[in-house]
């Protein structure tokens, strides 16, 4: 379900809807589980999706307070396409009704054509309100199309890395002969003063190729490594927007995807339930724990 | 499926490279390079998609051609007004909508547009922007060129709308588009853009021009909250024309409506306006 957003409205709760299954393949071939990175994609391969999902009309009428017999929820599967962790582009790919006596799960098929697509592929499933109920409660949504239950799934694809961390292993020597970080092992090419910015479009990592070591261990993926880097990242953007005073409101106006929205992601993960201002005292006073917390914020856990 | 035409990509350290060219040319004063010069010189940065498509030897050139002229048309190489800018603009987002829909795909990658402005059409930025920061050149939704574009294929009521088809990218004002292009969440969704130009053109047609900014900037806020919990998206033509008219209608609450007269109001009316408010507002009586 769509967290952090306060509904006005009952929702569904997490289980009562049931995604049975999400398929992906390139059309004509065999479908298989959705995984995060289609390989051997272009333009010219147009996709499949397959997904499966099922209702517990019973529940939902409950979660909802809306009578059974007048329960009735469209199922929209959208397609989101573009650079950036927000698409650029979102259009509904269809849209079924289950209501009491649609039976067992509904199966949504679509075909996505490969010249429509760019980057990435961004498939969210949403359960809405269809229909205004008659007699339903005063909590109860009352507007066609009040969002109940959603999951998004995202795939990479052709060069989609651009959806990671956007990072470049480079030649220093060559990329940046002149510069005073010539032998520095890594570079963050960032602007403080573009928080509503695209993450994707404005932050870049350089890694120094020149130094083979470092090189071997950032292709190898080892952790340790990786935590000093990305902690370094977490470091220099959380540190260099933290003493702004108006910071509460830049980040307001901040989208998911932007510089902001990640500062404060990550300031949250590393000082869960403090305040702008307390992790700014933190910083002030504690300047060792602010360090360390946000490093230790950085670690790669097992399933990433 | 169409076959796509691919077009050159510009990494982000040859947008780099770019702007610290330019910043140096700045401070020599030297003639900008030609754009085929640029083309080379630029060359390690430059690169197409693998596989997918064909490339478009020639589309980069047949974009140069008809951005120069119209530039020309609106005042290129001179220094352009800022009508002249922005006729400019309306004239190039039409042609860009037009023109390039065997590329749709590519125009999605900030990379794209990064060569358009930094290789293809620097000289037009300069001419457009002539200080130009990297959002300017560099992609995404402040690009020079990727946001005409975007306006243009976005607002475009297509053929069937005979003369009325360019009316949603003439009529609102450039913070109105903005606001609208500027903001993920609006500009991805396509009907819910053209809604709101439209809820912007029959407001200011209400309470005047000059009024719009606080309200367009109000009202895309509330829509923007409201898009939260209910999709928009989901609904008929008819049912989000009107809920997005309600939003402009509860921004522009305090401002008269068919305000025509008021938003001619003249200085003086408008002072003594003030001046009746102020002891109810609980501030002094002089006029400020």
């Amino acid at each position: 379900m769509t967290s952090g957003i306060a509904f006005p409205f009952l929702t569904l709760a997490e289980d009562t809807v049931t995604l049975d299954g999400l398929l992906i393949g390139h059309s004509g071939q065999p479908l298989f589980p959705f995984l995060p990175m289609l390989p051997n994609w272009d333009y010219a391969a147009d996709i499949d999706l397959r997904i499966s999902i099922s209702i517990d009309m019973e529940r939902a009428a409950r979660d909802l307070s809306i009578p059974k017999d007048e329960l009735r929820l469209a199922v929209v599967l959208k397609i989101g396409t573009g650079r950036g962790r927000f698409p650029r582009r979102v259009e509904r790919a269809m849209s079924l009704v289950f209501a009491q006596d649609t039976n067992g799960s509904l199966e949504l098929h679509t075909r996505v054509p490969g010249n429509a697509l760019s980057g990435r592929m961004v498939v969210r499933a949403e359960v809405l309100l269809d229909t205004i109920a008659e007699n339903a409660s005063l909590l109860s949504p009352a507007k066609a199309g009040s969002r109940l239950w959603s999951q998004e799934f995202v795939v990479d694809l052709e060069d989609g890395g651009d959806n990671r961390f956007p990072i470049e292993l480079v030649s220093f020597g060559q990329t940046f002969p002149n510069q005073k970080h010539v032998n520095s092992p890594w570079y963050l090419s960032w602007r403080t003063n573009a928080l509503t910015a695209d993450f994707s479009g404005t932050v870049r990592l350089y890694v120094n190729s020149d130094n083979e070591e470092l090189a071997d261990r950032v292709i190898a993926g080892d952790a340790l490594t990786l935590q000093a880097i990305v902690g370094d990242v977490m470091l220099q953007m959380v540190g260099s927007v933290i003493d702004a005073e108006d910071l509460d409101d830049q980040l307001a106006d901040c989208e998911e995807g932007s510089v902001g929205a990640q500062i404060f992601g990550w300031m949250k993960l590393a000082f869960p339930n403090r305040s702008i201002s307390e992790v700014r005292r933190i910083k002030r006073n504690a300047p060792g724990m602010f360090h360390s917390s946000v490093h230790a914020a950085a670690e790669l856990k097992d399933d990433e | 499926m169409s076959n796509v035409w691919l077009l050159p990509r510009l990494s982000d350290l040859g947008v780099t490279q770019c702007l610290e060219d330019l910043e140096v040319r700045s401070k020599s004063a030297v003639n900008l390079t030609a754009a085929a010069a640029r083309r080379a010189k630029y060359e390690a940065w430059i690169w197409y998609a693998p596989s997918g498509g064909s490339v478009a030897n020639e589309l980069p050139d047949e974009i140069r051609r008809n951005m120069l002229a119209l530039a020309e048309r609106h005042g290129y190489p001179d220094r352009a007004s800022e009508k002249q800018k922005a006729n400019f603009d309306t004239d190039a987002a039409k042609w860009l909508a037009i023109h390039l829909d065997a590329s749709l795909p590519e125009l999605l990658r900030d990379d794209v547009w990064a060569f358009v402005t930094c290789i293809l059409l620097q000289d037009l930025v300069i001419w457009r922007y002539p200080n130009p920061n990297r959002a300017r050149l560099a992609g995404g939704v402040r690009n020079t060129f990727q946001r005409l574009w975007v306006r243009g294929k976005t607002l475009d009521l297509g053929a069937e709308a005979g003369s009325e088809r360019w009316r949603l990218l003439q009529a609102p004002s450039e913070d109105a588009m903005v606001q609208i292009f500027e903001r993920a969440s609006i500009a991805s969704d396509a009907n819910l853009a053209r809604a709101i130009a439209q809820g912007w053109v029959t407001t200011a047609n209400n309470i005047g021009r000059e009024k719009m900014e606080d309200v367009m900037r109000r009202a895309t806020k509330l829509l923007r909250l409201r898009n939260q919990i209910v999709d928009l998206s989901f609904m008929s033509a008819e049912e989000l024309e009107a809920e997005v008219q309600q939003a402009f209608n509860r921004s522009a609450v305090g401002l008269s409506l068919n305000g025509r007269d008021n938003g001619g109001m003249s200085p003086l009316m408008a002072r003594i306006g003030r001046v009746l408010r102020a002891p109810r507002l609980g501030g002094g009586a002089k006029p400020t």
